[in-house]
């Protein structure tokens, strides 16, 4: 008879080289997901959970020079997002903001200029450096989860909470876009996008190709969400500033358009007076 | 007490049956309208407009077209209604001095923007002209007798006012821009309004000098 610890050494190495291959996760079923973001309001209310609206009304000096960043990781680094991306998105960004008449210039901020949780503090010194007025910070989040679970993820914009439903495999991607007034510290507007991408692979054979594949994936479909949202919060501003004037204050710089309008009322006494005689000339017939 | 003058070209051109001939019509008016109706909110409009750095390279007609093109529809909507309505009265009236004022006004308009205003970039808008000739028609009508003198005088006034509150204004408000980012320029209405009272000068003192000349030739 063999000595029960010559069949115990064996079977326990064997069980530990399948544990090994086949995953932990088969075993305790535990979630896993790949993280990466940043965050509008961390960057700019670091440490604030009730930070105050500001009270003096944005004026804004048309044309705007508009400035253009990706706010920081908190961790510092790309952040699961490459520079050639940013920049590329930040490029389709920026494309909605030119041929429009009120924005003189559009400059896209260096990733090294702005640093995690660097607040109002650090777009003065943007503002300064790069003679911007307002400007559009982009943040991401971007979550892969890699296996079956019922967890959910709740993302903070600055507007308020966006939350994840993860399910296998799934690729969730939240951008937002929002435009601040440098010196009021007003929230100008902001507009979201966001994707999910379901995974087509089974835990077992998950790539990280394939992660890769659909993260970056995830990030082309929330951008194009953004544009389009963008698109409609450019317009909706424009209205805004001039339905209601008591919200934003204008002001024109040198480099202003000019248009003129004679107005309605002109236009209608203009016409009385060009009817008058006609009319007049009319009734003395009678 | 003699009556009062009444413009000799309201009744001395006039043909037998009482209508006035094609040289009335106001064909003029009707070319400016169609133009900028045309070129309203289309590509036209960057091609076009008062663009000070394109007028610096060498685009010197950007002066003229600029008072031709307009923003959008909004923008351009009660500018054609004044260029109509004071254009076909002055055209059918007196149409020489409305096609002077009319076809020199743009140029006019373009070079006092481009001399008076630097900071301004851009510009677009036929408010100049027709300010010039609502203030134009005014004038006529203060020159004939009874209710139509009043209406001229109170549409000058309004005029006036108008681009009084323009200039203490200086902001969109009462403009119909497609957004608040268009600043209503009233140099462009001054200069309108100059242009014109320089017509209606140079014309009274035209008609002084041939009244003048007719009476000191005497009766034939």
């Amino acid at each position: 008879m063999n000595h029960p610890r010559a069949v115990v050494l064996p079977v326990l190495l064997a069980a530990s080289i399948w544990l090994g291959l086949s995953g932990c996760a088969f075993l305790f079923n535990s979630p896993q997901k790949a993280d990466r973001s940043s965050s509008v309001v961390n960057f700019l209310y670091p440490g604030q959970v009730n930070p105050l609206p500001p009270t003096d009304i944005p004026v804004l000096r048309l044309p705007l020079r508009v400035g253009i960043a990706f706010v920081p990781s908190e961790y510092g680094g790309a952040g699961g997002i490459s520079e050639m991306q940013k920049t590329a998105l930040l490029e389709r960004v920026a494309w909605e903001f030119k041929n429009r008449g009120y924005i003189q210039s559009i400059e896209i901020i260096p990733s090294t200029y702005l640093r995690p949780r660097g607040g109002f503090a650090n777009l003065d010194q943007v503002r300064s450096l790069l003679n911007v007025d307002v400007v559009a910070l982009v943040a991401y989040d971007q979550v892969q989860f890699t296996n079956m679970n019922v967890m959910s993820l709740v993302y903070w914009t600055i507007g308020g909470s966006y939350v994840f439903q993860g399910n296998k495999n799934d690729t969730h991607t939240l951008m937002e876009a929002a435009v601040y007034d440098i010196e009021s510290r007003h929230l100008l507007f902001r507009a979201p996008g966001a994707s999910q991408v379901q995974g087509k692979s089974s835990v077992l054979d998950l790539l990280e190709s394939d992660m890769r594949e659909e993260s970056a994936q995830g990030f082309e479909r929330a951008t194009a969400e953004l544009i389009r949202n963008l698109q409609l919060q450019l317009e909706l501003f424009r209205e805004r500033i001039k339905r209601t004037p008591e919200t934003v204050k204008i002001e024109h710089r040198p480099g202003y358009t000019g248009g003129g309008d004679t107005g309605a009322w002109l236009a209608l006494a203009v016409t009385a007076a060009g009817l008058f005689p006609w009319l007049r000339r009319r009734l003395n017939r009678r | 007490m003699a009556a009062p003058a009444i413009e000799p070209a309201l009744t001395d051109i006039r043909s037998p049956k009482g209508s006035r001939g094609p040289a009335h019509w106001p064909w003029l008016t009707l070319a400016l309208a169609g133009l900028a109706l045309a070129w309203s909110g289309t590509d036209a409009t960057a091609a076009w407009r008062f663009d000070r750095a394109a007028i610096a390279q060498g685009e010197w007609w950007r002066l003229y077209t600029g008072n031709l093109v307009h923003f959008g529809l909004g923008h351009l909507a009660w500018n054609l209604v004044v260029l109509f309505v004071a254009g076909t009265w002055l055209e059918y009236q007196r149409p020489g001095l409305a096609r002077g004022l009319m076809a020199s006004a743009p140029a006019a308009i373009g070079l006092a923007l481009w001399l008076t205003q630097p900071e301004l970039a851009v510009y677009a808008g036929l408010s100049g002209v027709a300010t010039g000739l609502a203030a134009l028609l005014a004038l006529c009508l203060m020159q004939r007798p009874g209710a139509e003198r009043v209406w001229g005088g109170m549409l000058l006034v309004l005029i006036l006012a108008k681009t009084g509150l323009d200039c203490v204004g200086r902001d969109a408000r009462f403009a119909h821009f497609d957004g608040a980012e268009i600043k209503v320029e009233p140099a462009a209405h001054l200069a309108g309004l100059a242009w014109a009272a320089l017509w209606a000068a140079a014309d009274a003192g035209w008609r002084r000098a041939r009244i003048q000349g007719e009476s000191g030739r005497g009766p034939r």
